[in-house]
């Protein structure tokens, strides 16, 4: 009944600079949304994906066997399975290239592991620094829109004689709508992108420990190959 | 770039996303809906309600005021007059009517004297119907009585037959149950033993285990001679499949000196594979080794 006070009407009715910082903190927040269903899905994959490949691992398999198992079906690896894939396919070409020494060998596809290990890295922290940016900026533009449109409610009052409280308040109340909603968008960004980069964190660790891991395996072998 | 199978997922997470904004703004628009006016109206100020009045109008209308009183008793002089012919003749057409009413009403006593001995034969004979009726009523209950008494004693009987029915099914079933679950338990206690059995030969498996490595490290050991008998000592030691030892380090439980604990990881070092063939069930990467040296 009161349709000249609802919500919608102050944003239907606001300046155009306000509504335009109002649709550009909406997309923000829509993005980031986005972005935080779909990383939250990747993650886990990748975390369920490095549990599976480890216990595989080390239960005692023969390597040559694991390592045809992931690259027969050829599909596109993955997470650790990538960083095993190139560092035992390395050390495999190193060997079949001839007498070569062992510390070439290891460092060859330790080299490789590790470009692996970076290239992963970046796929998972991929689009976290949208996160990040509307995190910290989405409220400035906020306040930006709300200084705006607290500005030409007072430049209204300038014009008149006596001026009372119920001519600036809806304007001040519309423009406050813009704080409102560039905090909507900051927190969950804010909140998504700590826990986000915690966990790819924790995920590099554990590839790292990985890599570290195999390369003394490797180094071993070289040795062994070289005294044969 | 992107499989169907991301798009498909990148289109599900945006779904949700708008979702969630959709969610929001109901929310926000539902506790908003009760606000107050931003926009009250404004019409604070005092008001004087004033009227014109003009005297000359008030003056006229007195006067027509004492014209309709006059016209009014003229009037009224009139009409008492009227009354009083109108109530002459009214007494007149009263006495008339009295008469006729009391010739009336003798007859009509004589009419109500005769419908009163109509009535009373008419009254008699009806009793005497309703004796005859209540008669065979009561006989016709004296026999459903005796009809409801038979159906109730054949219910009786049948709801009888079944009780000893149910009671005979319950027994059989009692006794099933019981049979089950002694068969169950009997189960049970048989697997119980068979775990107990098993795992009694995987402990004694990892004691092996234990035994085999203690015997190749003692073998591997150069016995420092500060190293008294008595010695305990506990060693974390990292392999690979295979048994190879990638390392080892001493843990905080353990008696000897620095020269003993140096020798010991030593011998764990130089022993290099650990024993494998035969140890695969107990196989684990990080093992924590006790190291016994009860002297020689």
């Amino acid at each position: 009944m009161q349709n000249e006070l609802q919500i919608w009407k102050l944003v239907l009715e606001a300046s155009w600079l306000v509504q335009g910082v109002m649709a550009i903190l909406l997309l923000a927040s829509v993005a980031s949304w986005v972005i935080i269903f779909r990383k939250r899905q990747i993650l886990a994959k990748a975390e369920k994906e490095a549990l599976v490949f480890e216990e595989r691992f080390w239960s005692g398999t023969d390597l040559t066997q694991l390592h045809e198992s992931i690259t027969g079906a050829h599909r596109l690896t993955s997470g650790m399975e990538r960083i095993f894939d190139s560092g035992f396919a390395e050390f495999l070409r190193m060997r079949q290239q001839g007498r070569m020494p062992p510390d070439a060998m290891v460092e060859g596809a330790q080299r490789s592991m590790r470009i692996a290990l970076t290239r992963e890295t970046e796929e998972l922290e991929h689009h976290l620094n949208f996160l990040a940016t509307v995190g910290s900026t989405s409220p400035y533009i906020g306040l930006f829109g709300t200084v705006w449109g607290i500005m030409t409610s007072f430049h209204q009052l300038a014009s008149v004689n006596q001026a009372t409280i119920a001519m600036v308040a809806p304007g001040i109340s519309e423009a406050l709508i813009a704080t409102a909603m560039g905090l909507f968008a900051a927190i969950p960004a804010v909140i998504g992108y700590n826990r986000f980069l915690n966990q790819v964190n924790r995920l590099e660790v554990r590839y790292d420990n990985f890599k570290e891991e195999f390369s003394s395996i490797l180094q071993r072998q070289a040795h062994k190959l070289s005294e044969e | 770039m992107f499989s169907r199978h991301e798009i498909g997922a990148i289109f599900r997470a945006f779904g949700l996303a708008i979702g969630i904004h959709v969610l929001m703004a109901a929310l926000v628009v539902l506790s908003t809906m009760k606000w107050e006016p931003f926009r009250k109206p404004q019409n604070l100020g005092l008001t004087i309600e004033a009227v014109i009045v003009d005297t000359s109008e008030i003056r006229k209308q007195r006067e027509a005021a004492k014209r309709a009183a006059e016209t009014e008793d003229l009037r009224r002089q009139r009409a008492e007059r009227l009354e009083q012919q109108k109530k002459r003749e009214a007494e007149h057409k009263a006495q008339k009517d009295l008469e006729a009413k009391q010739r009336r009403e003798l007859e009509l006593e004589a009419q109500r004297k005769r419908d009163a001995q109509d009535r009373l034969q008419r009254l008699r004979m009806e009793r005497e119907r309703m004796r005859e009726d209540e008669r065979l009523k009561q006989q016709q209950a004296l026999e459903d009585i005796r009809r409801q008494r038979e159906a109730a004693d054949e219910q009786r009987k049948r709801e009888e037959e079944r009780l000893r029915q149910i009671e005979a099914r319950r027994q059989t079933e009692a006794v099933e149950q019981r049979r089950r679950l002694e068969a169950a338990q009997r189960q049970q206690q048989v697997e119980a033993e068979q775990r107990e059995f098993r795992a009694g030969q995987v402990a004694s498996f990892k004691e092996r285990y234990q035994i085999a490595i203690q015997t190749v490290v003692t073998q591997n050991w150069l016995r420092p001679p500060t190293a008294q008998p008595g010695l305990r000592c506990t060693l974390k030691i990292v392999q690979i499949p295979g048994g190879e030892v990638i390392s080892a380090a001493i843990t905080s439980q353990c008696t000897g000196d620095q020269a003993t604990r140096r020798s010991i990881v030593a011998a764990v070092e130089r022993v290099g594979i650990l024993p494998y063939r035969g140890f695969e069930d107990v196989f684990q990467r990080e093992i924590d080794f006790h190291f016994i040296y009860d002297g020689d």
